[in-house]
């Protein structure tokens, strides 16, 4: 009767609405998963990039120039300063790490890390003495002002101090206390004691720097 | 069952289409399945890493603190030479291991060459004395 005709019987259909049926819960499943992690991502991403930026920016609180850190204010920081330099971060999960260590942590943060490399500078007080007998002092390159004391010797009057051959402390009543100094960073400067039996000190800042690597990941709000 | 379906092979019509059927709607699990944001949050990632490395290079000072490092190394080919262990030191020791670093100046290279085919992140810093190329890549 039926023979050359394709037709269903009831048990065809049956298995074969159960599978489709099947298979778009699962599609629906995964979709919907899908969507529900990448609906936060972005938003979480763009978070941390924009703390990331505005942290290593040049105009930051935390840095001395674009891409490096001041090394005692990083250390610092908080919470409420990452909300004031970037409102995207505001309200959500976030984690800030240098080098491994945890600045900031608000949260469990779910979304992407950002990375940036920086460098971080600290700074180091250099002081040094020279005394009776020094011909010349050299400070070396990177360093802008330097605080000087003088300190005459018995039977002789310091009245100037010379860097690099230009005056730069003059007294003609005798140079005896402390003064600051401006030099040129960008090379070294060498400074010429004033009197052979003065005394000397000079003392600086040094910012050596060291890489670092920033992390931000920031989480949904 | 009858007689006339033993001699001709013949697929139950619904249970076709019912895989037909279940072919597509997994197809369409699978793209969101495999729809990762993982090239271009990687790439993202690599160009910023190029960024710094760049901005790093060319503003940070020279250990003994005398200037940004790579305005002295490109004065002259001397300087170069001298600074190009501490040019190539500088740039790696900023990324993680597992990134790789060229810098690619007027007066000379450092670091691997990129292989070709592979994502990687470009930054370009010009300077006084030429435009500096960054390249960075997970290798």
């Amino acid at each position: 009767m039926t023979g050359s005709r394709g037709q269903s019987n009831l048990l065809s259909v049956a298995v074969a609405v159960v599978l489709l049926v099947a298979s778009t819960g699962l599609a629906v499943a995964v979709a919907d998963d899908a969507l529900a992690r990448a609906d936060r991502e972005p938003l979480a991403r763009h978070a941390a990039a924009a703390t990331a930026d505005r942290l290593v920016a040049a105009g930051s609180p935390v840095a001395r120039r674009a891409n490096t850190l001041r090394g005692p204010r990083t250390a610092n920081l908080t919470a409420a300063d990452v909300d004031a330099l970037a409102p995207p971060a505001r309200d959500r999960a976030l984690v800030v790490r240098l080098d491994g260590r945890t600045l900031v942590e608000r949260g469990q943060p779910t979304g992407p890390t950002v990375r940036r490399s920086v460098r971080v500078a600290r700074p180091t007080r250099v002081v040094e003495t020279y005394g009776a007998n020094a011909t010349r002092i050299v400070v070396p390159p990177g360093v802008d002002r330097v605080r000087v004391r003088v300190r005459p010797g018995p039977n002789a009057t310091a009245r100037t101090l010379r860097a690099d051959g230009r005056v730069v402390l003059h007294d003609p009543g005798g140079l005896d206390g402390t003064a600051t100094v401006r030099l040129s960073a960008r090379d070294r400067t060498v400074l010429r004691p004033p009197a052979a039996n003065a005394t000397v000190r000079v003392a600086y800042d040094r910012r050596p720097t060291e890489a670092a690597t920033l992390e931000v990941r920031a989480g949904a709000r | 069952m009858r007689g006339d379906r033993t001699g001709r092979g013949q697929l139950s019509l619904p249970v076709a289409e019912a895989v037909v059927g279940v072919v597509l709607v997994l197809g369409l699990a699978a793209l969101f399945a495999v729809s990762v944001p993982g090239p271009a949050a990687e790439r993202a990632q690599l160009e910023r890493y190029a960024d710094d490395t760049g901005t790093t290079l060319a503003d940070a000072p020279a250990p003994d603190g005398s200037g940004p490092l790579l305005a002295a190394a490109l004065a002259s080919d001397e300087a170069f030479a001298a600074s190009r262990d501490t040019l190539r030191d500088r740039a790696r020791r900023a990324l993680p291991g597992a990134v790789r670093v060229r810098v690619v100046t007027p007066r000379g290279r450092v670091g691997p060459p990129r292989p070709p085919g592979v994502p990687a992140g470009r930054a370009t810093v010009t300077t006084v004395n030429g435009p500096v190329r960054v390249a960075v890549w997970y290798g």
